[in-house]
């Protein structure tokens, strides 16, 4: 079954088998597989969406912060 | 079931369904009224809507004899969309309000720990806080007694109760401070602009005994006199302590406690754009993706020869 959707999918797009191909049959063809990705990447995307929007909040609001006037106040 | 219920109403919905719908749409029109529940209706109409513009023309005509002036709006720091408070500057404002707004005028809503991490660190406001003496109890004989401040405590109340205010205020209630910012007309410009614009009364203007002249209160006619001058407290980061930057500061100290998830605010400003941006460019491209089908479809008509 596997070679033969395989097969299929190498005909419709010759150029684009090997990665594609294996992401596909690893991940997004089972539900099972295809929910585990969606939680993995969703944990990742969330830490460096957070980290990021911080850092370009700290970036503007340099010197105004807390944390950047906590060691002169000492 | 479902085939039971459209077997007895099947022929029903088959019928023309014209009678009711036209008596319906009859009952909407005043053709065929009588002239005198026209004339009520039509009064009635007429009433309604004049006594919303007597309202609104009044409302109107108070606000206009007010004479005040209207506070000018100060480039505040933190005024950009991603802009934060000044902690620096929140951190100045309290020593103002402690030293100078506190004889007077409570601040109910902020408690010790709620300096932590904004203007002060742990041990820090801990000690600020052991310097007032809170009125805790009752203990085990049944009275109350004092206590030195604790983290958990808000900021003490200089009066008793509002009847004592008053009385020490010839009559006039200090309000409340901790929500002030967002509670007046102007926020943080109403507040700079009062605290430095205090000047002499112009001819005309009668003041009554502890009544002071602030053209930016409602009114003319304040009950509090100019509390900050030049000097009036040194601050502890060495900053000029000048009037303007007193009132600078403890502006954006009360636009803090008005506002203590101000900063938050902003960083959820930052977050919801980038959030949005994604989902938007992503539902952009599925519709796109699921109406190719639709979009590039041709229906042709070829009548019959």
């Amino acid at each position: 079954m596997n070679l033969l959707t395989g097969l299929q999918f190498s005909k419709q797009f010759p150029k684009k088998m090997g990665f594609q191909q294996t992401v596909y049959n690893l991940v997004f063809k089972r539900t099972s597989t295809m929910a585990l990705a969606c939680v993995a990447s969703v944990f990742f995307f969330e830490r460096t969406f957070d980290l990021g929007s911080e850092y370009f909040f700290d970036k503007i609001n340099e010197g105004k912060l807390w944390k950047h006037i906590k060691d002169k106040s000492q | 079931m479902a085939a039971t219920v459209s077997r007895i109403c099947g022929a029903g919905l088959l019928k023309s369904a014209s009678t009711p719908s036209i008596t319906q749409i009859s009952s909407y029109s005043t053709r065929d009224w009588s002239r005198s529940r026209k004339a009520l209706l039509g009064s009635l109409g007429v009433l309604a809507g004049g006594a919303g513009a007597l309202l609104f023309a009044l409302d109107k005509s108070v606000k206009a004899s007010e004479l005040e002036l209207h506070p000018p709006k100060n480039p505040w720091n933190h005024n950009g969309p991603f802009s934060s408070l000044d902690h620096a500057s929140i951190r100045r404002g309290y020593e103002v309000y402690k030293q100078v707004c506190a004889a007077c005028h409570s601040m109910r809503f902020i408690a010790y720990r709620n300096l932590v991490g904004v203007s002060h660190t742990e041990d820090e406001a801990k000690a600020e806080a052991e310097e007032q003496m809170i009125t805790d109890g009752p203990d085990e004989s049944g009275n109350f007694f004092q206590r030195p401040g604790k983290l958990s405590d808000y900021f003490p109340n200089p009066y008793p109760n509002e009847e004592a205010a008053r009385a020490a205020n010839n009559g006039a209630f200090p309000p409340d401070l901790s929500y002030i910012v967002s509670a007046r007309h102007g926020g943080e410009d109403y507040i700079f602009s009062l605290l430095t614009g205090y000047c002499d009364a112009p001819a005309g203007i009668v003041l009554r005994e502890g009544q002071y002249y602030n053209p930016y209160f409602p009114g003319g006619a304040i009950s509090m006199a100019q509390a900050l001058f030049n000097e009036v407290i040194e601050y502890s980061d060495g900053t000029p302590a000048t009037a303007s930057q007193l009132a600078k500061d403890v502006a954006t100290f009360l636009k803090w406690t008005a506002e203590p998830e101000h900063d938050d605010r902003k960083k959820m400003l930052i977050k919801s754009i980038g959030i949005f941006t994604i989902l938007i460019a992503l539902t952009y491209y599925i519709k796109r993706f699921k109406w190719t089908v639709i979009k590039s479809r041709k229906i042709e008509f070829r009548p019959k020869k």
